[in-house]
């Protein structure tokens, strides 16, 4: 039901977006024939109403209709972009967790010292940061000064070439969250640590690593976690900048294009993608509450 | 044995020193060296776009074209770095006297790449009956409209048969997209795989695709002209000019066409880059909408035109990388009127103002100024809000995308514009842009005053009419000002200094003529 209501919505706001697709196809060799004529090759004469029908009919056997542009059909162009913005969203949500949980838990264990104010503030600036300066910047420090890393393109010549060219746009897309991540993670954390059973456990003597990691760390994680869950659908839509500063194929890219192109079908492909990766994601995240906290459970 | 924890402890440090050593040395070790010359057979050349569609009759952007038209030969092809032709697939040509039977004499002994066979006279009439169909999918249908039948006389020999002269036919048909020739085999049996898998008869094969990042091409071992000195042609997308010259100065790419002009300035101050430079065929210009008021007056709009100070652009947003003249014609295209009539003078366009009855400009209206969201033309349109904006003209810079702004521009919704029109033929400027058949399309003004001279020209069957035709019709242009030419600016080729050979052309590589010197 929520994807149905979800491929209405991605129809009807596609459709809505004001520019002519045969226009853009068409280009310099637009003339009233060849409009008339592609026009209807692509089945844009037909009705709304049929071209919706079509639509879903599309969604439900998971063809997801031909590009205007390549003439290929849009799941074989999914399927071959996809694998990269998996690895870099991948990469980034790693990078964000190994990066921001630990660093929130440094604040909050060191709380109102210098640690904590260093790195709140260099959360701040990365949350400010648009990712474009940042991945511009890391491309002249890194690449072309220090020759770290390459400038383009994502590799393909191994386990090492692959990370290689995955570490910067990886961290240029999971900074911001690891950034959110370290802030939630840190007041959560301080949170957890005023309560009771800390008290408790520290009045019996527990070690302070064990309090930390054993008792207040879990406890904390439920914001974490939700926030992951949330901040998914900017990681997707974060892809698309990475990739074209990156030069990296992916999915964030091709919608990009797809939009500017007005390639009808190939924007309401990888919308309804989007849209069942958030359903899946979210359903996760539910159920990760439970493995967090076992006193929430589902029946 | 027993060893003491320090012990334990000084080893694991230096398990852990050793470990990172090692990762760290693996990881620079792996970085990209810059090209060296045993990897020289090898080159990396660089688009802003992906490919999309390389089938030859339905190629739209520069991109397919700069990848298609490595891996076909057409009939005759611009000799690279010139305007002139050469003979490709046709070692030779004729045109009749009336100009409207071309012959062509293939080659022989040309094959096809996958081993298709020879390329024949059957080969060629297929291609171009699959061009001028509707039915196929061709956007080029119309350009061969002139082209009344394509016959093979025999396996060697194709002659073309007009229904009226087209001086143009060889250059804006034969020559160019929808003139790369493909197999009859295959447009028998798999046309749908042209767009993704290319197969013909030129300097380079098409072998991988990344889409999204690199298009592999490798040399045609059977190349009628010999195998090129370059085996592989990598074909990678970096989006923008920044990186992309980055890329270069980085050793990752080897050559890209720079097309910002602050990049293209970085690059010229670049040692470690090549340039090769020259004017490019592309004219930036406004529109008036000559059917809305106050721009239905041919006095507002010359008013406008002397008020424009494109001296000022070219330098200050250009950074010199541009000319400016009172055509649309590029000075590099035949048939260009040379000379600048509408030098800047703000008393001339105020004066012009008063005689159409607006001393004091149009006080309290703004009119609108539609442009697409490209540095380079929101730039313009600032420049001109505020030239204008002196002599009392406010207009309201309205930035748009592609799709919505073609579909404003050829409903006529709009005052004016701002575009840019790359061609390389006098008529498709002049008879795209200015005649009353193409209202709707790239007419943009709605102008029809120029008809019987752009008739003239385009049918003209002696390039000396061609010539003066094309001369007659932008003076009167220039009287009636539908539009006002803003600059041409400057093609940049930026290389890697190893690469010898290479010539500058119009957004492709001659890389089978390009070499790799020690």
């Amino acid at each position: 039901m929520t994807v149905l209501a979800g491929a209405t919505l991605i129809f009807l706001m596609v459709h809505l977006i004001p520019g002519d697709p045969v226009a853009a196809l068409l280009q310099d060799q637009f003339t009233a024939e060849t409009y008339a004529a592609t026009r209807a090759r692509l089945g844009l004469d037909r009705p709304l109403g049929a071209q919706y029908l079509l639509f879903l009919q599309n969604v439900a056997t998971g063809r997801l209709g031909t590009s205007f542009r390549s003439q290929r059909p849009v799941t074989q162009v999914l399927a071959e972009q996809f694998p990269y913005t998996v690895e870099l969203a991948t990469g980034a949500i790693v990078l964000a967790v190994g990066l921001g949980v630990p660093l929130g838990m440094v604040a909050a264990v060191h709380r109102g010292h210098a640690v904590d104010y260093l790195t709140m503030g260099a959360a701040l600036l990365a949350i400010c940061v648009p990712s474009f300066v940042l991945g511009l910047a890391f491309l002249l420090v890194f690449s072309f000064h220090l020759g770290w890393f390459p400038t383009i393109g994502a590799g393909g010549g191994g386990v090492l070439d692959t990370l290689r060219s995955l570490t910067l746009p990886a961290l240029v897309l999971g900074l911001r969250t690891a950034a959110l991540l370290s802030r939630i993670a840190r007041s959560s954390l301080l949170n957890v640590l005023n309560l009771d059973f800390i008290r408790t456990a520290r009045a019996k003597g527990a070690s302070r690593r064990a309090i930390l990691y054993r008792h207040a760390l879990r406890n904390s994680l439920l914001p974490v976690i939700t926030l992951l869950g949330v901040t998914l659908g900017h990681l997707l839509a974060g892809t698309a900048i990475v990739e074209i500063v990156f030069s990296r194929p992916g999915i964030g890219k091709l919608l990009v294009d797809a939009v500017l192109s007005r390639d009808l079908p190939q924007i309401q492909g990888t919308l309804v993608v989007f849209l069942v990766i958030v359903i899946v994601v979210n359903t996760l995240v539910d159920l990760a509450y439970s493995v967090a906290d076992p006193r929430i459970a589902y029946a | 044995m027993h060893r003491t924890r320090s012990g334990m402890l000084g080893s694991a440090r230096w398990a852990a020193v050793t470990l990172v050593v090692t990762v760290a040395a693996m990881w620079f070790g792996a970085a990209p060296a810059r090209p060296a010359s045993s990897q020289a057979a090898r080159v990396v050349v660089s688009n802003d776009r992906d490919i999309v569609n390389v089938d030859p009759i339905m190629i739209s952007a520069p991109a397919d074209y700069s990848v298609a038209h490595l891996v076909y030969s057409s009939l005759v092809r611009v000799k690279p770095g010139t305007y002139t032709l050469e003979p490709d697939l046709a070692e030779r040509w004729e045109v009749s006297p009336d100009g409207r039977v071309y012959t062509f004499h293939l080659r022989r002994g040309v094959t096809w790449q996958n081993n298709l066979g020879e390329v024949t006279a059957d080969d060629v009439v297929a291609h171009f009956q699959r061009a001028a169909s509707k039915d196929s999918g061709s956007i080029f249908f119309n350009d061969m409209a002139s082209v009344k039948r394509v016959e093979a006389v025999d396996r060697y020999t194709v002659r073309f048969t007009l229904d009226r002269p087209s001086l143009s036919l060889l250059t804006a048909v034969v020559a160019y997209r929808p003139g790369l020739i493909v197999p009859k085999k295959i447009i028998d049996t798999a046309p749908g795989s042209l767009k993704t898998s290319p197969v013909g008869s030129g300097p380079y094969v098409f072998s991988s695709w990344r889409q999204g990042e690199t298009v592999v091409l490798k040399a045609n071992p059977d190349y009628y002209g010999g195998v090129p000195p370059i085996g592989e042609v990598d074909v990678k997308v970096v989006k923008d000019d920044e990186t992309a010259l980055l890329a270069l100065r980085h050793g990752e790419i080897d050559a890209r066409y720079l097309e910002i002009a602050e990049v293209q300035r970085d690059a010229l101050d670049s040692k470690d880059v090549r340039i090769l430079k020259g004017p490019m065929p592309r004219t930036y210009f406004f529109a008036f909408n000559t059917t809305r008021a106050p721009f239905n007056d041919v006095r507002v709009r010359q008013a406008l035109w002397y008020g424009l100070n494109r001296r000022a652009i070219v330098d200050r947003i250009f950074q010199g990388f541009g000319t400016f003249s009172d055509t649309m014609v590029p000075a590099t295209v035949v048939g260009s009127l040379p000379g600048v009539v509408y030098n800047y003078a703000p008393d001339r366009a105020k004066q012009l103002l008063k005689d159409a009855g607006a001393e004091q400009g149009f006080p309290g209206k703004t009119f609108s100024l539609m442009t697409l969201g490209l540095q380079d033309m929101t730039d313009i349109a600032a420049v001109a809000q505020d030239n204008w904006k002196a002599l009392g003209v406010n207009v309201n810079v309205e930035i748009v995308d592609t799709p919505v702004f073609l579909q404003r521009a050829r409903a006529g919704a709009f005052d004016l514009l701002d575009f840019a029109a790359l061609r390389t033929e006098p008529e498709q400027f002049l008879v795209d842009l200015f005649h009353s058949r193409n209202i709707g399309s790239f007419n943009f003004s709605r102008y029809d005053k120029a008809d019987p001279v752009l008739d003239a020209m385009r049918f003209a069957n002696d390039p000396k009419d061609r010539i003066r035709f094309a001369q007659e019709a932008q003076r009167q242009l220039q009287r009636d000002a539908p539009h006002i030419p803003v600059l041409n600016p400057t093609l940049m080729l930026a290389l890697n200094p190893r690469i010898a050979g290479a010539k500058l052309e119009l957004l492709i590589f001659n890389v089978w003529q390009w070499s790799l010197p020690r």
